[in-house]
Parts: C-alpha cells; sequence; structure tokens
C-alpha cells in the first residue's frame, strides 16, 4: 500500500489471548488498523517492522511487565503514545510507568470499549502532534533515516500458494522513524525528495539483485515519477520490478504521466496501479496507464466476504481485467475468508497480514487455505486444512505451504 | 537554558513546602508556593509558570483534579505529582486528566525532585516542535 490515507494503527499486547482477541473484535468497524500480540518480545519486533502510532499493553505479563515494555518502546521510538492496561493498584508500579514509561493513559480492567475507543483517539492525535516540527529538526530526522533506511519485504502469494514476489516498504532503524510517508514528506519539506529516490533504487537494487526469480514491487511516490533516481539503479533487473505507482495527485497532467508511464515500461518496467478502489486511485488509471497489475485497495478487500457490493465489485474487476490482459493483486488480506472470497472471484496475487507480514528478511509467510477444495468426503485428511488461525497468532513460516488449489473461480 | 525555571510547588504541609524549597534554591529554580488549589490557581493566572508540582492530599480540591486543571488551562505547563498514600484512583485520574509527566512518592528529596523537574522540561522541548512539516493523514 501507499500512503496517502495513512491508515493508523495501535497494537495490543496482552498474555490472555481472549483479551486480545476481544480488543480486536471490539475495534473491527473502527478506522484504524490493530495488531495484536501475546508476547512482549513480539512486540518489540513488531514496533520496528510496522508503523505503530500508539500501543497498549497488559501490565502483568510473565516476563516483561507492560511498564517495562513500554519503557523499551519508548527508548526505541519515542513518537509512539503508551496506553497501559492495568488492574493493580499498586502506587509504585504505577509511578514506574509514568516515570519510566512516560504512559500517555491508564486504563483500568474490565475495560469499556467506549472508552477504550475514546483514549485511542486521544492517543492518536497526540501522535500526530509529534509529526510537526522545524526545519532544523527535521533535516537531522531525515538524515539519520536516510542513513539507517532499508526495505522490508511483504510476501505477494499467487494462486498456487507460491510467493511470487515481494512489495519493498521502506523502514528505517533510526529511533524517530515513523513511517515511509514521514520520510517522504521530510524529503519535501527540505527538497531533497533526489537523495531518497537514489537510496531506494540502491536498496532496492541490491535486493532484486538476491531475489533474481522474485517479482519486486517498488513504490513510487508521484514526484519521483518525473526523476531518474529512483529507476536508474533498478534498469538491469527492470524485467522483474513492479513500480507501483499512486495517482494521488488527481490535478496533474494525466497525459503527460501516460507518456512518462509508457517510457518506464519501453524501459523494461512493469507497472502497477495502486490503491485501486481508494478515494485517489479511481478507473481512468486503469485506462491512463495500461498497467501490467492493479492492486486492490485494502478498504475494498475489508470484509469482502460479508458485502455482497464488494465482492461483486471485486469480481467484475477481476473479469475486466482479466479481458485486458491485467493482474489483480488483494492487498490488505487479514482473515481467511477475505482470502477464500478474493481467490474466488478471481484475484491472482494476495498480500496481506494473513499471509505475511513485512519483514526484514525476505520471508515466505503462511499460505493458509485449504488444500483442493473438493467436497470433504473425498478428500483425505491433510494438515493444511487446520482451521484457520488470527492473523496476529500466524507467525511467517520460514516456507510457503504450497496447497495446489484446483477450484474454479466463481463464475 | 539561561533562564530559571519557574516551579509552582502545591502542598498544604507549609514545612514540606519551605523544605523543598530551600532544596530547590541551590540549583536553576525559582519557586513559588501556595497551599492550596484556590491559591495556586490565582498564582497560574497571575504569572508564568514552567512546572507545576502539586501534593495528591489536599482539603477541598484534589492534586489530581487541579491538575487536570491545570493541564487544561494552562496546557504548556509541566505537570508533577507527588504523593504519599493517595488511591490508585487519584493516581489513574492524575495520569489520565493531568497528564503528568512525573509521579513522585513522597518522601521525595530536593534532589529527586529537581531531576524530575530537569527531565520533564527537556522532555517537553523534544515534544514541543515547531511546526512546519504537516503530514497528510485523513481520518
Amino acid at each position: 500500500m501507499s500512503g496517502a490515507g495513512r491508515v493508523r494503527t495501535v497494537l495490543f499486547v496482552d498474555d490472555d489471548d481472549d483479551v486480545t482477541r476481544g480488543l480486536a473484535l471490539a475495534l473491527r468497524r473502527e478506522r484504524f488498523r490493530t495488531l495484536t500480540t501475546s508476547s512482549p518480545e513480539e512486540a518489540l519486533r513488531i514496533v520496528e517492522c510496522e508503523t505503530v502510532d500508539v500501543i497498549v499493553s497488559d501490565d502483568q505479563m510473565p516476563n516483561i511487565s507492560g511498564s517495562e515494555l513500554l519503557a523499551r518502546v519508548r527508548a526505541a521510538h519515542p513518537d509512539i503514545v503508551r496506553i497501559l492496561l492495568t488492574g493493580q493498584t499498586d502506587i509504585r508500579r504505577a509511578a514506574s510507568a509514568v516515570n519510566e514509561a512516560g504512559v500517555f493513559r491508564f486504563l483500568l480492567k474490565p475495560y469499556d470499549r467506549t472508552l477504550l475507543v475514546e483514549t485511542l483517539h486521544m492517543a492518536f492525535a497526540s501522535a500526530e502532534s509529534l509529526y510537526t516540527r522545524d526545519r532544523f529538526e527535521n533535516a537531522r530526522v531525515f538524515d539519520g533515516a536516510l542513513e539507517r533506511l532499508w526495505l522490508a519485504h511483504q510476501p505477494i502469494f499467487g494462486r498456487d500458494g507460491r510467493v511470487v514476489g515481494f512489495e519493498l516498504l521502506m523502514r528505517s532503524s533510526c529511533p524517530e522513524f515513523r513511517s515511509p510517508e514521514h520520510v517522504i514528506a521530510l524529503a519535501k519539506v527540505l527538497d531533497r525528495g533526489i537523495e531518497l529516490d537514489r537510496s531506494i533504487g540502491r536498496r532496492a537494487a541490491s535486493v532484486a539483485e538476491a531475489l533474481r526469480d522474485r517479482l519486486l514491487f517498488v513504490n513510487v511516490d508521484p514526484p519521483s515519477v518525473w526523476r531518474d533516481e529512483l529507476f536508474a539503479p533498478l534498469l538491469p533487473h527492470a524485467h522483474h520490478v513492479v513500480l507501483e505507482i499512486t495517482e494521488r495527485d488527481a490535478r496533474g497532467d494525466a497525459a503527460k504521466m501516460a507518456t512518462r508511464i509508457l517510457e518506464l515500461k519501453k524501459l523494461g518496467f512493469m507497472v502497477a496501479v495502486d490503491d485501486l478502489g481508494a478515494g485517489h486511485a479511481g478507473l481512468n488509471a486503469v485506462v491512463e496507464l495500461m498497467p501490467d497489475i492493479v492492486k486492490l485497495d485494502m478498504t475494498l478487500i475489508r470484509d469482502v466476504d460479508q458485502s455482497y457490493v464488494k465482492r461483486r465489485l471485486v469480481r467484475s474487476v477481476c473479469e475486466a481485467a482479466r479481458d485486458l490482459g491485467i493482474r489483480v493483486v488483494a492487498e490488505g488480506v487479514e482473515r481467511i475468508e477475505e482470502l477464500d472470497t478474493t481467490f474466488d472471484a478471481g484475484c491472482d496475487y494476495f498480500q496481506g497480514y494473513l499471509l505475511g507480514r513485512p519483514c526484514r528478511e525476505p520471508a515466505y509467510g503462511t499460505w493458509p487455505r485449504a488444500a483442493p477444495r473438493v467436497p470433504p468426503h473425498l478428500s483425505s485428511t491433510d494438515p493444511a486444512t487446520d482451521p484457520p488461525r488470527a492473523a496476529s497468532e500466524a507467525p511467517p513460516d520460514a516456507h510457503a505451504r504450497a496447497a495446489p488449489d484446483f477450484a474454479p473461480s466463481a463464475s | 537554558m539561561t533562564q530559571r525555571v519557574r516551579v509552582l510547588l502545591v502542598d498544604d504541609d507549609e514545612d514540606l513546602l519551605i523544605g523543598i524549597r530551600l532544596g530547590l534554591r541551590k540549583g536553576a529554580f525559582d519557586v513559588a508556593t501556595a497551599r492550596s488549589a484556590d491559591e495556586a490557581a490565582a498564582v497560574l493566572r497571575e504569572r508564568a509558570i514552567d512546572v507545576v508540582v502539586s501534593d495528591e492530599q489536599m482539603p477541598e480540591v484534589s492534586g489530581s483534579r487541579f491538575l487536570g486543571f491545570v493541564r487544561r488551562n494552562f496546557p504548556r505547563t509541566v505537570r508533577i505529582a507527588l504523593t504519599g498514600q493517595a488511591s490508585f484512583e487519584a493516581v489513574t485520574r492524575a495520569v489520565n486528566e493531568g497528564g503528568i509527566s512525573r509521579l513522585l512518592i513522597k518522601p521525595c528529596g530536593a534532589d529527586e525532585l529537581a531531576r524530575a523537574i530537569t527531565e520533564s522540561l527537556s522532555e517537553r522541548e523534544a515534544d514541543d516542535i515547531a511546526r512546519v512539516c504537516t503530514i497528510p493523514v485523513t481520518p
């Protein structure tokens, strides 16, 4: 995904799975992304790999207390707003939560849903005010981000359950790093987009060098389209590089854009229209750019199994795409039902937390779909048909479970 | 910073006020005192204060309620809570409504308080950054 409409993210940490599951369920309808984990160690890993705005942690956990976890998060990422979920009434523990972890709020157990949502909104607002910095500070943060820039890999699966490629997502190990959008915005403010393009281009090229048999999806911010720095290092690998274009700037000159994209295609790059179905990426982007791939926006995928209209739209896009020779990626797949529904609707590729989170090293995620969809009485028992697990519980496995699927796409 | 930090100490215990005041004098602090929330509010309206340090147990308005008032009316003023044996409810209120940067437990020496004040101020500085770059965020 790219970032015009950045989805804000909250991470819940509680060693009691029922609590995290309950929280995730309670927040299903909210417009932010909810990540959950039962392990504080995993939480520390997640904040390294993900853009997290707010973290809510239970206090009483076996190895690391919530206070301690939040203090560590604060040290590594001071911008993440910290909330402690507590049933404790000990003043000294409260003092360490305030003094070391710098908690934004205490939430008392049992939590109240309305209060929780209200608190989260305040926390997001507080997180956003931290976005604004002065120019000197901006330059310092940008330098740091650039110096320690790296690319996370999120696997993208084909219909056969194999990883066809990875989307490369910008990350930085500098403590102030918040999100790719933040770095891009800093680059714009400081007028240093060229440096950022060059840095990403080089790093993506070395990934491409190492992963010659996979497609690599590289996000291209609109201003970068017009410059050469991002593309130049990637030229030798153009045949397996997919440029993800978001038409965020609707006022841009569409004809000029189409010409430029055509140039890039002639150099051998593949082109994907990102976030199709989101506010800024309309069908005209498909008409003008004639992409090789379209990525359906995650808002269209979310609960697609529960909405006839979404299902119908996804299927129509897939049908039209097939006629036009365009492949379709279902992005933001978080639940097995969403995977099954988009699979049946005819999507070609699948990406999302259910299948694999962005990770530092290319991990081949998990393909949780059942083996061939034949009536139960005909199928042999297969471990692959275990009931699906929630995205948060599914650690990215090192090997894809390649389950061939012979199900016909819905007709 | 060259300017002295302006601190307002709020506690109904006069001895404690005198003790801490003497302790803080040695540092780069300009200390005002108040013996109740009302008195403290009057001081805040009168002059600029960088940091408010308030005890929890006070007659009439409790420290945590007062800190909530400070947050709503003087959001730039850093808030520190001082407590003997406050209830957890009061502590939660001090955090959630008062947005305190420190919770200090009595007995608390002047050194500890001085450190809490300076650290809180530098944290505020880090958060309190000029506005140039606004990131587009769609709700």
